[in-house]
């Protein structure tokens, strides 16, 4: 067997098993055909030194990528691996959906508009919460009235995702996502560095929403619809308890892995026991929040020791409480898929 | 409304109107009929193909062994034929609307 050839059966290992025992010995042989040029020397070179071009490499993955990430009619375990993205994407924009509605109830509590809480804002000044150690500079005007949009665009694009208009839903996304690096490259490439696993999981993000496809199930509307507000509110709840009660957040590492990190460890316990009281369910729920809790382990990760504040224990405190749930939660998961047959 | 089917299945499936057909034999046919418009990759022309022979518009011919290796055939099944005819029908209609409209009001006429 050739390099080549070896390469490209390394390649075709992305594609489910089923699929492969059916078409690979076809897939090298057309493969090797199209990669012959004629001139023995130079196909022996190719053979022994070549590499699968980036366009082939490009076509498995998408194969690889629609096979795994299978709609309705696919086999069981690439039905739910499909299923198990379309809810971890939905899920990762309404944390960006909810984040929009959170800032706009802070905002609203700052300027004193939100009489039902009995606290204010003691310390916090107009310009919003100083973050010791960051030099922030204030944007130009035409800034503010970029993050405006981008609140929107956010808001449309989660929309546009449960109307099943992906396409749309992922252009908007993509527009909403661009302006803050591009605005922290300007006028602060540290940020821009220290945020950068924050926008790589963005990307993740808008490709993890092309497992919707024609042949999806579509998600319900109202259920999805009305997680933003409560997750609006559920994201504001602890920055104004801790700012209501004077407590420097950012003594304990008050960022955005942490809270999400703490709202996933109690999802997937409520999710552990919830299992444990009726043990057939859904699968695609647990794989999905398997891969949610690998996103915001790796945000974790990604920015150790770079927000405001770290070193506490707050960042220990979410690894650890993250793999706690999340290791039962991936035993669980795997003899669930595991059970589930390969082929339709 | 049925769907529409892709250009690169279209071609596909005319390239085995005439005869059987192995893997690479279609990507070269299809690129000669496309007048090298559709290039397939081998990961794109296998995703298609499976799509067609579970829909039953393709199917397996025989297998050959070439060079020592196998080559399988794939032919097109009788009801590929009419979806493929369909097909053809269908943008030919179109076709002939556009002309139609593009005769009708020639270019820098008013709107």
């Amino acid at each position: 067997m050739s390099r080549l050839e070896r390469r490209y059966r390394g390649l075709l290992r992305l594609l489910p098993a089923p699929y492969r025992r059916a078409w690979e010995e076809d897939m090298v042989t057309a493969f090797l055909e199209s990669m012959a040029t004629g001139d023995p020397e130079l196909d022996e070179d190719i053979a022994d030194l070549g590499r699968p071009p980036a366009s082939e490499v490009l076509s498995v993955l998408a194969l690889a990528a629609r096979l795994w990430f299978g709609g309705l009619g696919a086999p069981p375990r690439q039905f739910v691996w499909g299923q198990a993205l379309r809810i971890a994407a939905l899920v990762g924009l309404l944390s960006h959906a909810a984040s929009v509605v959170s800032s706009l109830v802070v905002r609203l509590w700052i300027d004193g508009r939100l009489g039902l809480i009995p606290f204010g804002p003691p310390g916090v000044p107009a310009e919003g919460i100083p973050v010791p150690g960051v030099e922030v500079s204030l944007p130009p005007a035409l800034w503010d009235q970029v993050w405006i949009v981008v609140d929107l665009l956010v808001l449309a694009g989660y929309l546009a995702l449960l109307l099943g208009r992906r396409r749309l839903s992922q252009v908007l996304v993509v527009l909403a996502i661009l302006p803050a690096p591009l605005w922290q490259g300007l006028y602060d490439s540290e940020l821009l560095l220290r945020n950068a696993p924050r926008f790589v999981l963005d990307l993740l993000l808008v490709l993890a929403m092309g497992a919707f496809r024609s042949d999806s199930p579509k998600p319900r509307l109202w259920p999805w619809l009305l997680a933003v507000p409560v997750g609006g509110l559920v994201l504001a709840a602890p920055l104004i308890l801790v700012l209501g009660l004077a407590v420097d957040p950012f003594s304990w590492s008050f960022d955005t892995a942490t809270v999400y990190g703490a709202l996933l460890t109690v999802a997937i316990a409520g999710y552990l026991v919830a299992g444990a009281l009726r043990p057939a369910r859904d699968s695609a729920w647990g794989l999905a929040l398997l891969v949610l809790g690998g996103a915001v382990l790796a945000l974790r990760l990604g920015t150790w020791g770079t927000a405001p504040g770290s070193g506490s224990w707050g960042e220990l405190l979410v690894v650890a409480a993250l793999l706690a749930v999340g290791l039962p939660l991936a035993l669980r998961t795997r003899r669930a898929l595991r059970g589930l047959p390969q082929e339709a | 409304m049925t769907k529409a089917m892709t250009e690169p299945a279209f071609f596909i499936l005319t390239a085995l109107v005439d005869t059987p057909r192995h893997g690479y034999g279609i990507v070269r046919d299809v690129a000669e009929l496309s007048q090298d418009r559709v290039t397939l990759k081998i990961g794109s022309l296998y995703g298609i193909l499976d799509r067609l022979t579970a829909d039953e518009l393709v199917e397996p011919d025989r297998e050959e062994v070439w060079q020592g290796r196998l080559r399988r055939y794939y032919r097109l099944t009788e009801r590929g034929r009419h979806a493929l005819a369909r097909e053809a029908e269908r943008q030919a209609v179109n076709a002939q609307v556009a002309v139609a409209r593009l005769r009708a009001r020639p270019a820098g006429g008013a709107a």
